[in-house]
């Protein structure tokens, strides 16, 4: 039997930027200029045959507005990536992403992978492409340009998140102890012996 | 219970042509209105029965649910006591508001149109336990004094969608109307007044402002009795950070503005009565916005949540539909004050500050885990220990936009029936309903993991209404 690993990702960004119209396209392919506002947070999974390894992504897509923010830990706490959204067209909501960074850093797993969409690239830009990738790259972030509306780079932006966490479970299997492995990762074997007792001093 | 693909997304559910039909939204070219059902023909019959039902009324009273908002945490009354400037100003306008229109009043007592309306062809089809129902309605409403433990009953079996009664129904249900029939017109007519002041007192352009000032104090009050509007420092121009400067507050308001513009364009998309591109709709989307924007002013405590678009349109909706003209052009006021009472009932879970608190979002829904754990004790540990399905993944959004996003729009209404009526209050009913949500699907959720069951829950299937309520009485009964 082969084993699916499950990816739980969790979009963030300002409301109104097209997290939701941005996660339809990719799961069911639709697109709606009049999009509900996300009211807490939407579950939608999509399955991949990533070079052969099967991957579930866990997809939670969380409301932007202030209000709900209080609730929004529990959606990244055991996150494997976050994808920040932003909306090109709104330099505002490019500083949300960096505040989200900053929130991430303090409250969601250390090793938690990092991408950013800038959305709405159909649209004449307000933000400077190049100081956003700079900014990207100074996180150890991704950066993708993307348009729901006319399905530009959001193949891309999942791949690259699920290919990225997929390497990370797989350098932390090689090195790590099984034990100390993310408890996201399914053992559909036996799950492993517990670890020996510590024989440091005390 | 009948089931539809889980996986269907809102916009996807079903709306019957009736809501969408011309016949909604054509604008009266005649004074009077163009569509008054038998339901209101038989109000006037009704009315002239003698009335001995004065008595029991009083017995009543007591029952009634109080509406206090004067105890609220955070904000006090429906404008927040802290709001210091527009507070103080939005209430002097009242109290020394000037306002009166003597051709205001009418509710459908003394009007009669029998031309028959696209209405009266569905009603035709109606069974007699429909025209029945349209008769109590007739002769409650047409009472003297309305016994509302009487409309409450009648109201819980859901109203006839005809003829404006939901429209009055509501109204009296949320205590926008008194009990007394004769003090209908005169209320109404001070609170359509009162609304007009909010938004000559709060929607307004600081230019204009700025502009008044200059032309002096005459023309300012010459509109007759209003006070000065704000003190305007020296020297207040757009570019003045000071946080007293009226147009830093104008900017502020402009995000409020934009923000609350861009919800109520998605107010059900699927419905040209809210998202069409007609004129009509648009008349409605402004209606919508600056009521909502009014709201926020007022309760600076919780200003405007996303969401709250959802729980206007059906109030909004329904007046507006109201084959009343009067009525039906005031449907922004009504809805506003509806709003405003129903909000007042419900609006701990709208509030951040609360969530932790004892009347939070997250102890409501703690009380409906707990509901459902009494009543359903199998589905209830499935969901918490064995697919782990936490009720905040998907009762937060059935519970603070009152399941407006769950239903066809023609199902939220009948469940707003229900919502309204309830003698203890919306908040008991809605906990009810969810848990009669979860125990009509009970049997898939109990076959399903996490992702199935939240898939389930976070797009509910759509199932018969009458059956979650009735449901949700047993849960009552057995309470």
């Amino acid at each position: 039997m082969m084993r699916t690993v499950p990816i739980k990702v969790v979009l963030l960004g300002d409301g109104r930027v097209g997290k939701t119209s941005l996660v339809l396209r990719y799961v069911n392919a639709t697109f709606s200029e009049q999009q509900t506002p996300t009211i807490q947070a939407s579950y939608l999974t999509k399955r991949l045959n990533f070079n052969g390894a099967m991957v579930t992504l866990a997809i939670w897509d969380t409301a932007g507005q202030e209000r709900f923010h209080a609730l929004g830990p529990i959606y990244y706490r055991d996150a494997d990536a976050a994808l920040l959204v932003y909306d090109i067209t709104d330099k505002d909501s490019f500083d949300r992403v960096k505040s989200w960074v900053k929130e991430l850093r303090k409250m969601a797993p250390k090793d938690i992978i990092l991408a950013i969409a800038g959305n709405k690239c159909d649209m004449n830009s307000q933000v400077d492409l190049k100081d956003s990738e700079r900014y990207a790259a100074s996180i150890g972030s991704s950066h993708f340009n993307t348009s729901a509306k006319s399905n530009i780079g959001i193949e891309e932006t999942f791949l690259d998140i699920a290919r990225r966490v997929l390497e990370q479970k797989k350098a932390l299997a090689e090195n790590v102890p099984a034990s100390t492995q993310r408890k996201t990762m399914v053992i559909i074997d036996e799950p492993p012996p517990p670890p020996p007792p510590s024989k440091c001093c005390s | 219970m009948s089931t539809t693909d889980a996986t269907g997304s809102r916009s996807a559910k079903h709306v019957p042509e009736w809501l969408n039909s011309p016949a909604w939204y054509s604008k009266p070219s005649h004074p009077l209105s163009p569509a008054l059902s038998r339901a209101q023909s038989m109000v006037e019959k009704e009315e002239n029965k003698p009335i001995n039902d004065s008595v029991e009324d009083e017995k009543f009273e007591n029952e009634e649910r109080s509406r206090q908002v004067e105890d609220h945490p955070i904000t006090g009354g429906y404008f927040d006591q802290s709001n210091s400037a527009l507070g103080e100003n939005a209430r002097s306008v009242l109290a020394s508001s000037p306002l009166n229109a003597p051709h205001m009043p009418s509710f459908p007592s003394h009007q009669s149109d029998p031309s028959s309306s696209f209405l009266d062809g569905k009603g035709s089809k109606k069974t007699t336990s429909g025209a029945m129902r349209a008769q109590a309605f007739a002769t409650e409403l047409a009472k003297k004094r309305v016994h509302i433990a009487e409309l409450q009953r009648l109201a819980s079996e859901g109203i006839p969608d005809s003829g404006g009664v939901r429209a009055i129904t509501w109204k009296l249900l949320l205590g926008y109307l008194p009990k007394n029939r004769e003090a209908w017109d005169a209320e109404a007519s001070k609170r359509r007044a009162e609304y007009a002041a909010f938004r000559e007192e709060l929607l307004i352009n600081p230019s204009e402002v700025t502009r008044r000032e200059g032309d002096g104090q005459a023309e300012l009050y010459s509109t007759g009795g209003l006070l000065p509007r704000q003190e305007i420092s020296h020297g207040d121009h757009p570019l003045s950070l000071g946080t007293t400067s009226l147009w830093n507050q104008f900017f502020q308001d402009l995000e409020l503005v934009e923000q609350i513009d861009r919800d109520v364009k998605r107010t059900h998309p699927d419905m040209d009565f809210f998202s069409g591109d007609s004129d009509f709709s648009h008349e409605n989307q402004e209606a919508m916005k600056r009521a909502l924007f009014i709201f926020a002013k007022l309760n600076p405590g919780i200003k405007y949540v996303q969401g709250m678009n959802e729980v206007l349109a059906p109030l909004y909706y329904v007046f507006k539909n109201d084959p009343d003209r009067e009525n039906m052009v005031h449907a922004e006021a009504d809805a506003f004050f509806c709003f405003v009472e129903l909000l007042s009932d419900v609006r701990d879970n709208f509030c951040k500050q609360l969530d932790n608190s004892a009347v939070g979002v997250h102890f409501t829904m703690g009380q409906l885990t707990a509901l459902l754990k009494k009543h359903d004790e199998e589905l209830w540990r499935h969901l918490d220990t064995v697919s782990k399905v936490n009720a905040q993944f998907y009762a937060f959004r059935w519970i603070t936009l009152l399941l407006t996003q769950e239903f066809d729009f023609p199902d939220i209404l009948r469940l707003w029936d229900s919502l309204l009526s309830n003698p203890d209050g919306p908040l008991e009913i809605l906990l009810r309903v969810c848990c009669a949500m979860l125990i009509c699907v009970r049997s898939r959720l109990l076959a399903g993991d996490f992702t199935d069951n939240l898939k389930l829950l976070q797009h509910f299937p759509s199932v018969d209404v009458h059956h979650i309520l009735k449901v949700a009485d047993e849960v009552k009964d057995r309470a």
